[in-house]
């Protein structure tokens, strides 16, 4: 019952933001701190934060729990738990992308084509062995999301931004390139 | 309770690997200094030989057996040579005194006592020394006494004792817990002491008690994995406790001698002629897995045997590990297969086989890069501490537990690259490294070094990099060259055979470092010679 129980946890942390089961995870098996060096060669140590989540259940005399509200109590937790994962994972991206200055400011327009132009520039773009962009994911409340669906068919419908953006993709493609070109050895 | 459990023990012990290592602790506890302990025709009765702290020699004949007047019989001619033939071993200088027994698990009856008594008295009157006899009872007491104070005492340690004790025996060895068990019998002191020492010895006793499972099933995969990890904590223990030399290499020695013992054993099943035919119904990747296991162990005794082996055996065993590269016979389950896979390279790059040797070691690295790359479709390579059968469920039986993808780290491609470099073959890495330098090679640095000899650090750091974008072949040949000079555990250094039978036991360890060490020492000289053949197909 407990390992059920934990599964449930589980997969409701990784449900309440299925964002998170995109991100491959790491488990650190021993020693008790952890950093990487990144691509410019500065090494960064890892933060290793504890999340938890309270939930309190009263037991009655001789009667267990239906399955339902075992259910709900193990999802109660899960998506506390996936929200406080989020929310680190938000954060420390807000802190990536202010240190390195590749902030998009919406000045209160909201996500206009242009903002999202500004972003998609400013991220760096790998490309798989089949010519394929990496894939972004936006992170947006489901408002905004709804609104971005029906933005995007107009844009879609425009041949400008339609250029505009396949020059931005060509450029990335170039820089990627040129990244890769680098990738060799010498003597 | 001890008594008991001692008692059956000691009942389903066996002479060989068993009641000998058991004695030769005691014997350490008592001070002595063991000298040899094995089983061979030139033996003359003496399986083991020892000097007491007051110098004097002593020698043993054990036995599993009840001894009664048929079997004393039978051994008579090997209780002769005991008492009469001098032993001979370098340390043992002539006119020494000398005192022989007879230590056997089982019970020795009044009449066959009575007639020791009488060649006792034959000996004596012919100026010989005489035969002393230790049997079931007196054995308990011993080995009760000594290990007396370090029995676990607190129920969860008790528990874990015995689930040990307790254990199938068949495949079911669980490093980690043994790690911990370990360490409950092994806490480090503020300060050496006799006491430590004692407690040193009584491990190597305990261990008996704990491997017995395996021992009675045969498993000596898990006793060789399990000795070598006694060995290793108690070299842990007596660096962190500071114990000299003399109070701890021997029983260490003992525990490397077991493991050994164990991986010859597995050695002669794997060179009879059905070694590697499965015993039961199985999918063929197991198999395959199994089959590399097995050849890392003809690779490794025989790389620490070398000379002992005849050039027909080397022969035979060189044509079997090319005939299951060959056909593709093995399988790389995961990133905790390298060790096997450098054992076996490094035998063949001994035996001449340089191109199966770089063959291996290309077939890593093309693994590495395909499945461990971030835009791989195929999970990645597993992580070391991954057992075969682990990945294997995970492949034929997915479990219903949610599960997310493992980010595609590699913890054997700095490694790799090391050795090849060490070998100047750039060839494939020039060809790869545009994908190689998208690899995450992670490490791991226990703090203090030492705890690397435990199954898992509690301190420490884990470390990742990717390879540089831009790499020359020189400065990654320097780094490789300076790899293994870095290598800093003197135990290691010391004794290399024990360095190759702790990678083979903990795989997740194969740092650049330990893998360079032995590189070099098993194959440094290997690649001058076959320099030229290193660009076999991958």
């Amino acid at each position: 019952m407990k390992c059920i129980f934990q599964n449930e946890i589980e997969r409701s942390a990784w449900d309440y933001f299925p964002v998170l089961k995109e991100i491959p995870m790491r488990s650190f098996i021993e020693g008790d701190s952890a950093g990487f060096q990144r691509e410019d060669g500065k090494v960064v140590d890892l933060k290793f934060q504890t999340i938890s989540a309270v939930q309190d259940w009263q037991c009655k005399d001789a009667r267990g729990f239906d399955p339902e509200t075992f259910f709900e109590l193990a999802n109660t937790i899960g998506a506390e738990l996936g929200r406080q994962m989020m929310d680190g994972f938000l954060n420390e991206v807000r802190e990536a992308v202010a240190a390195t200055g590749n902030v998009v400011d919406s000045d209160g327009t909201g996500l206009t084509f242009e903002k999202l132009l500004e972003s998609f520039t400013k991220m760096q773009t790998d490309f798989d062995d089949a010519g394929k962009p990496s894939e972004k994911v936006l992170v947006v409340s489901p408002e905004i999301h709804a609104k971005l669906q029906q933005d995007i068919k107009h844009w879609l419908l425009d041949p400008k931004k339609i250029a505009a953006w396949k020059l931005a993709e060509a450029k990335h493609r170039q820089s990627f390139h040129e990244r890769e070109a680098r990738r060799r050895m010498v003597d | 309770m001890k008594e008991k459990l001692v008692e059956e023990w000691l009942i389903r012990a066996r002479e060989r690997g068993g009641i000998d290592h058991a004695y030769s602790q005691w014997l350490v506890s008592e001070g002595h200094e063991v000298l040899r302990v094995g089983h061979s025709p030139t033996e003359f009765g003496k399986d083991i030989i020892s000097i007491a702290p007051d110098g004097c020699v002593h020698v043993y004949q054990i036995k599993d057996e009840d001894i009664a007047l048929a079997q004393l019989r039978d051994i008579h001619a090997q209780l002769v040579d005991l008492v009469e033939v001098y032993p001979s071993h370098p340390r043992i200088i002539g006119g020494l005194s000398v005192s022989p027994h007879l230590i056997t698990s089982g019970i020795i009856n009044e009449v066959a006592a009575q007639r020791i008594d009488g060649m006792n008295d034959s000996w004596r009157a012919r100026g010989l020394p005489t035969l002393d006899i230790v049997g079931r009872n007196e054995l308990i007491s011993r080995f009760v006494t000594m290990s007396d104070a370090f029995w676990p005492e607190k129920p969860k340690d008790i528990r874990d004792f015995f689930s040990f004790y307790l254990a199938e025996g068949k495949g079911d060895f669980a490093p980690k817990k043994f790690s911990a068990v370990l360490i409950e019998l092994l806490p480090p002191t503020d300060r050496p002491s006799r006491r430590s020492a004692q407690r040193l010895a009584a491990v190597g006793l305990l261990g008996n008690y704990l491997l017995n499972a395996f021992e009675r099933e045969g498993d000596h995969w898990s006793l060789f994995q399990g000795w070598t990890m006694i060995a290793a904590h108690q070299a842990w223990y007596a660096v962190r406790v500071g114990l000299p030399n003399r109070d701890w290499k021997g029983s260490f020695h003992l525990a490397v001698h077991a493991a050994s013992k164990h991986l010859e054993a597995l050695f002669n099943e794997s060179t009879c002629e059905s070694g590697f035919v499965p015993s039961d119904l199985e999918i063929d990747d197991y198999t395959r897995a199994r089959n590399l296991i097995l050849a890392s162990v003809i690779a490794a005794h025989a790389l620490l045997h070398e000379d002992e082996l005849p050039p027909s055996l080397h022969e035979r065993l060189t044509a079997r590990l090319e005939m299951l590269l060959d056909e593709d016979r093995l399988f790389i389950w995961g990133e905790g297969a390298f060790p096997n896979l450098l054992c076996v390279q490094w035998y063949l790059a001994r035996r001449g086989r340089g191109n199966y040797s770089t063959r291996i070691l290309k077939a890593m690295l093309v693994g590495l890069c395909s499945r461990n790359h971030k835009h791989s479709d195929d999970q990645p390579l597993a992580h070391p501490l991954i057992s075969p059968d682990d990945v294997l469920s995970e492949l034929f039986q997915p479990d219903q537990k949610p599960t997310r993808d493992q980010a595609p780290v590699t913890w054997t491609l700095e490694p790799t690259l090391h050795i090849l470099a060490r070998r100047n073959d750039f060839r494939l890495m020039e060809r790869l490294w545009r994908r190689i330098s998208h690899l995450e090679m992670v490490s791991f640095s226990p703090e203090p070094a030492v705890d690397m000899l435990l199954w898992e650090s509690p301190r420490g750091r884990e470390f990742s990099i990717h390879p540089q974008d831009t790499q020359s072949k020189s400065e990654l040949a320097e780094a490789a060259l300076a790899g293994n000079s870095t290598f800093d555990i003197p135990l290691m250094i010391e004794n290399p055979s024990f360095a190759l039978m702790y990678l083979l036991a903990y795989p997740h360890r194969a740092s650049a470092s330990l893998t360079g060490f032995l590189d070099a020492h098993f194959c440094a000289a290997s690649f001058v010679a076959t320099a030229k053949c290193v660009d076999g197909p991958v």
